[in-house]
């Protein structure tokens, strides 16, 4: 299976944000249709609950949330893995409800904040493997220093893959791979294979093009498992 | 002879000139007798206004006020918050009005989500209690087979009263 047929697929799925409110559209509403995700607005009345947004596959209502729990779409949280504190609770329900959900027109930044959430998950579990796929090192350059961080305060076994365009450090635990970097080369990609707990696996995969994203990420061990076999082939 | 004569009267406005006339037809029938045939203009007791008002809203109050059923139905929060959505939608489903108790919920409560657990417990409460509890109460007309619920026409003040306890709860958050 290959990383567009998998965004592909899950595009099929039925997915769908329900939002109740008041007369006045609210801001994510308008984020999430840029962002390619199918809303439905459900009219309450304002001297009702504050508006709310509920999160369907198919006809099963997954999760229902307040609409500040999702905020964190309009301005992701960007943290070092292990640090915290700024970070809302609700980003993380929000990784969890919004799986799976494919996500277009993008900003890097966006992706960046579910990146961090895959890396801080892997910190703290603190084993297993992570791969990551950056298009090129130099894209690497940025992150270097997180993952020097990820390496020295766990036993995680780490993979970057990227088209050589600019040295890395040399930082333990970390492998680059370059020769077959070039097959990830449109894609940004991490997974994380959860170590002994399988539970904790996840996972992000984004297409890109003319700097924009189109991908999800996922906490399914089996989608996880499907991408991280795709870094072990190009390994073989 | 003089007496000092208290009548009583129980009525909405204040006495016209016929009824007057009758009362004292009335008192002249037991020997009592005014001072020019006339009753004395100063009614005592007579508050104008307030006792007009008590007396028409008197007429108007659903005789469900007087009933415990009634009183049980509105004894629980979801179940005001269901017929306050219903107040506004009209009609509803056994769905739909998960969803807004559910919502209700995580907008009110400290935790920023429900999960499918939280979610079917919501509709076990409502299908089983909530629902059959409001329509015995006669507040909601529903079909269990259809899962369609709607509001029959509700007197005034009962409505009125469904509002204002549902407002007093955002009260309750910004004390």
């Amino acid at each position: 299976m290959t990383f567009a047929s998998l965004i592909d697929d899950l595009r099929e799925e039925e997915h769908q944000i329900v939002i109740y409110r008041g007369d006045d559209p609210l801001e994510i509403e308008t984020w999430l249709a840029e962002h390619g995700v199918a809303v439905e607005c459900h009219w309450i009345t304002s001297d009702g609950p504050d508006p709310f947004i509920e999160i369907k596959t198919g006809s099963e209502v997954i999760g229902t949330i307040r609409v500040d729990a999702v905020e964190g779409l309009l301005e992701p949280p960007i943290d070092r893995p292990g640090d915290r504190d700024g970070v809302s609770e609700g980003y993380g329900v929000l990784f969890e409800l919004l799986e799976k959900t494919v996500f277009s027109g993008m900003a890097r930044r966006d992706f960046l904040a579910v990146s961090r959430e895959i890396e801080d998950r892997a910190y703290r579990v603190g084993e297993g493997t992570l791969w990551a796929s950056f298009q090129t090192l130099s894209t690497f350059k940025s992150q270097a220093e997180v993952y020097r961080i990820l390496c020295t305060e766990t036993s995680l076994n780490v993979h970057i893959y990227g088209v050589d365009d600019w040295s890395p450090p040399l930082i333990p635990g970390v492998t680059y791979h370059t020769e077959s970097a070039t097959r990830f080369e449109p894609y940004w990609i991490l997974a994380y294979d959860g170590g002994s707990d399988r539970s904790q696996a996840c996972g992000l995969v984004a297409q890109e093009e003319n700097d924009e994203y189109t991908g999800f990420w996922t906490n399914d061990p089996q989608t996880v498992e499907t991408i991280s076999n795709r870094f072990w082939k190009t390994d073989r | 002879v003089t007496w000092n004569v208290c009548v009583w009267l129980q009525s909405g406005s204040k006495p016209s000139g016929r009824r007057r006339e009758e009362l004292l037809i009335l008192l002249q029938s037991v020997n009592i007798y005014f001072t020019n045939n006339r009753l004395p203009l100063v009614m005592n007791g007579y508050r104008e206004g307030s006792d007009q008002r008590d007396h028409a809203s008197k007429e108007e109050l659903p005789s469900r006020f007087a009933e415990d059923q009634f009183y049980q139905a509105m004894a629980s929060t979801p179940r005001r918050r269901i017929l306050h959505h219903l107040l506004t939608v009209r009609e509803s489903t056994v769905e739909e009005l998960t969803s807004v108790l559910s919502g209700w919920e995580v907008t009110t409560a400290e935790t920023t989500m429900h999960t499918p657990e939280d979610r079917s417990a919501i509709k076990v409460r409502l299908v089983h209690n909530h629902l059959p509890t409001l329509a015995d109460a006669e507040l909601i007309d529903y079909e269990p087979d259809s899962g369609v619920v709607q509001v029959p026409p509700l007197n005034t003040e009962v409505k009125h009263l469904i509002r204002q306890s549902v407002a007093a709860e955002s009260n309750d958050e910004a004390e």
